[in-house]
C-alpha cells in the first residue's frame, strides 16, 4: 500500500503536475536543481500549502523538518523541547541524544545557533516523535562531517520503522539512506522509481581498444567523454543491449562507478 | 585532455509506480500504537497556548509581581498601575502579530488543526490581557483612572483583534487585501456610524462599542483564516508593512474620535437595531 501519493499536484508557481506514489516503508531521496520545487513538494505533503490543483495524501500521523528549521529564535532549545514533548509520539531516548551533541546549553535560544545546529536541532525534534511519515526538507543543510555523520544514523534508524522523504542536494547521503529516488526538474517530476531501476537503466563504461564502437551505441549513450586510448560512456539503457553491442564491435568494457550526482548532471543537463 | 560531450542532455520522463525493493518487511509502527496517536485537537489547543506562555514568559512574570500590589502596598506600584495600562496595547498589538509564517511551517506539519493552534494562543493572549487589566482596574476603581483604563481596554482589544486578522489575510492573500480590508473596515465601517445614529453614545461607550465590534470579527475572520497561507504569503514576516496598516489606522482613528468626540455626541443605530 502506498504511504505516500500525489495525484496530478500542482502549485503555481513551484510545482507543475506531480502524480507518484511511494510504498510504506520507503526511504525516497527527493533530488534536483535549486529552484525544482523539492520544498515546495514537501510542504505539500505536509500541509503547510494547498495544491492549486490535484490533491495529496499522507499515512500519517507525519513529522515535518522545514528547510532550514525555521523556528521562533527567542525561544530556548528547552522551550522547544518541552513543546514538542508535549504532542504524542515523543521519544526523548532519540532526540536528546543529537541534540547533546550540537555542544550548547538547552539555555541557549534558538537565534543564537548556526545554521547547521539549528538544523541538528531541528532534525532532532523531527525524529524525535515517532510517527508513520517523515518528510525531511535538506536535513544535511550546513552540517559539519561528523553531525552529518550522527544525523544520517538517526535518520537510518528511524528508517527502518517509518516512510521517509527526504529532500537534499547532498546526492551521496541521500543515495546510501535512500531505495527510492524522486527527480524533480523546473517544478516537474521528472522520475520517480526504485533505486534499483536507475541503476539498472544508467551506468557508466570505459572503453578501450576498438573506440569506434561507441558509434554502434545511438541513443543509447548518454554522455561520452573521450580521454586519449580510453573512452567513457555513460549508458541509458534499461535493456541491458549496450554492452554485448560495444564487445561485438571489438572495444573491451569495463565497468566505471557512477555517482548520483554525476547521473543527475548529465541527465538534467 | 578530456572532452565531455552530451549527447542526450534531457532524458525521456520515466514515471514508475513504487515497487517495494526491501528484502524486509518495514516496520511501520500500527496507527492503532498508542505512542503514534495523530495530533489531536487538544493538544494542538495546548501546543499554541504553551507557545504564547514561553514566547511571553517575561512579561508574565511582571503581571504576576503586579498581583503583589494590593498585598505588598509598595508606593511605587501605584505608577506602575499607570504604565502597565499603557503598556498593555503594546502588548496586545505585538501578541497579535507575533510570529511569521515560515517558524509555522515545523507546527503546521506537526499535525492538529492550526484553528485549535491559534485558539490556544489567543486564549492565553486574551487571558493575559484580561489579568493585567483586572490588576490595572482594581487600582483604577479606587482613583480617577478610569477613562484611561476603559481607554486602554479598547484600544488593546482593536489592536489585538485587528491586529491578528489583518496578519492572517495578509498571510493568505500575499498581503495585497491587507490595505483594503483596514482601510474599508476602519474608514468606511466605523467612520459611517455617527451618521446613521440614534442613540447617544458618549465617547468613552464608543470605545467600548468599537471593541466589542471588532473583537468578535476579528477573532472570528483570525481562526478562519488560519492554517489557509498561501505559499508566497507564508514567506512574509510579521513586520510586512501591509499588516501594519489596520492597527495602525485603528489607532489613528480611535484617537481622533477620542479627540473630536470632546464635549458632543455621537449616534448610533446599532443599539437602537
Amino acid at each position: 500500500m502506498a504511504a505516500v501519493e500525489a495525484h496530478n499536484l500542482t502549485l503555481k508557481p513551484g510545482l507543475a503536475e506531480a502524480s507518484f506514489s511511494l510504498p510504506t516503508g520507503s526511504c525516497t531521496a527527493v533530488l534536483g536543481p535549486n529552484g525544482a520545487g523539492k520544498s515546495t513538494l514537501l510542504a505539500v505533503l505536509a500541509g503547510v500549502f494547498r495544491p492549486t490543483v490535484g490533491h495529496a495524501r499522507c499515512d500519517g500521523p507525519v513529522s515535518y523538518l522545514p528547510e532550514g528549521f525555521p523556528m521562533d529564535d527567542q525561544l530556548r532549545i528547552r522551550d522547544a523541547m518541552d513543546l514538542v514533548a508535549g504532542l504524542p509520539g515523543w521519544e526523548a531516548a532519540v532526540a536528546d541524544p543529537l541534540i547533546e551533541s550540537i555542544g550548547v546549553s538547552t539555555r541557549t535560544r534558538i537565534g543564537s545557533l548556526s545554521q547547521g545546529q539549528r538544523v541538528q536541532l531541528g532534525v532532532a525534534l523531527t525524529l524525535g516523535r515517532r510517527v508513520r511519515t517523515y518528510l525531511l526538507d535538506d536535513p544535511f543543510l550546513g552540517l559539519d562531517p561528523m553531525a552529518c555523520v550522527r544525523v544520517e544514523r538517526a535518520i537510518a534508524d528511524r528508517a527502518a520503522e517509518a516512510t521517509m522523504v527526504i529532500a537534499s542536494q547532498r546526492s551521496g547521503l541521500s543515495e546510501r539512506l535512500c531505495d527510492h529516488l524522486l527527480f524533480l526538474s523546473s517544478g516537474r517530476l521528472v522520475w520517480c522509481a526504485p533505486t534499483e531501476s536507475w541503476r539498472s537503466r544508467y551506468r557508466r563504461v570505459r572503453i578501450r581498444g576498438q573506440l569506434d564502437a561507441v558509434h554502434e551505441l545511438g541513443e543509447l549513450a548518454l554522455a561520452i567523454r573521450s580521454g586519449g586510448t580510453t573512452m567513457q560512456v555513460l549508458l541509458d539503457d534499461p535493456a541491458g543491449v549496450a554492452e554485448p553491442r560495444l564487445r561485438r564491435a571489438g572495444a573491451v568494457v569495463d565497468p566505471v562507478p557512477l555517482p548520483l550526482d554525476e547521473l543527475l548532471m548529465a541527465v538534467a543537463g | 585532455m578530456s572532452e565531455l560531450h552530451v549527447l542526450f542532455p534531457k532524458a525521456a520522463p520515466v514515471r514508475e509506480q513504487g515497487v517495494e525493493v526491501r528484502s524486509e518487511e518495514p516496520l511501520v509502527p500500527d496507527t492503532a500504537d498508542a505512542s503514534v496517536q495523530r495530533v489531536q485537537a487538544w493538544h494542538a489547543f495546548r501546543l499554541g497556548a504553551r507557545h504564547t506562555l514561553l514566547r511571553f514568559r517575561l512579561w508574565f512574570a511582571v503581571m504576576a509581581f503586579m498581583l503583589l500590589a494590593p498585598v505588598t502596598g509598595l508606593w511605587f506600584l501605584r505608577p506602575l498601575m499607570v504604565v502597565m495600562a499603557l503598556v498593555l496595547p503594546v502588548y496586545a498589538f505585538l501578541a497579535s502579530i507575533d510570529g511569521d509564517g515560515r517558524s509555522e511551517r515545523f507546527w503546521v506539519g506537526a499535525g492538529g488543526p492550526p484553528a485549535m493552534r491559534a485558539l490556544g494562543r489567543m486564549a492565553v493572549d486574551l487571558g493575559a490581557l484580561h489579568v493585567g487589566f483586572a490588576i490595572a482596574g482594581a487600582q483604577a476603581l479606587r482613583t480617577d483612572d478610569l477613562s484611561v483604563f476603559t481607554i486602554s481596554w479598547a484600544i488593546s482589544m482593536v489592536l489585538y483583534s485587528l491586529g491578528g486578522l489583518t496578519r492572517s489575510i495578509a498571510s493568505a492573500t500575499h498581503g495585497r487585501l491587507s490595505a483594503a480590508f483596514g482601510l474599508f473596515f476602519l474608514v468606511v465601517g466605523v467612520a459611517a456610524m455617527p451618521h446613521v445614529a440614534l442613540v447617544t453614545l458618549s465617547e468613552r461607550e464608543v470605545l467600548v462599542f468599537l471593541s466589542m465590534v471588532s473583537v468578535p470579527l476579528g477573532l472570528t475572520g483570525r481562526l478562519l483564516l488560519t492554517g489557509r497561507w498561501s505559499a508566497a504569503g507564508a514567506e512574509r514576516r510579521w513586520w510586512s508593512p501591509a499588516w501594519l496598516i489596520a492597527p495602525v489606522l485603528a489607532v489613528l482613528l480611535l484617537s481622533y474620535v477620542l479627540l473630536a468626540g470632546q464635549g458632543s455626541t455621537l449616534l448610533s443605530t446599532f443599539v437602537g437595531l
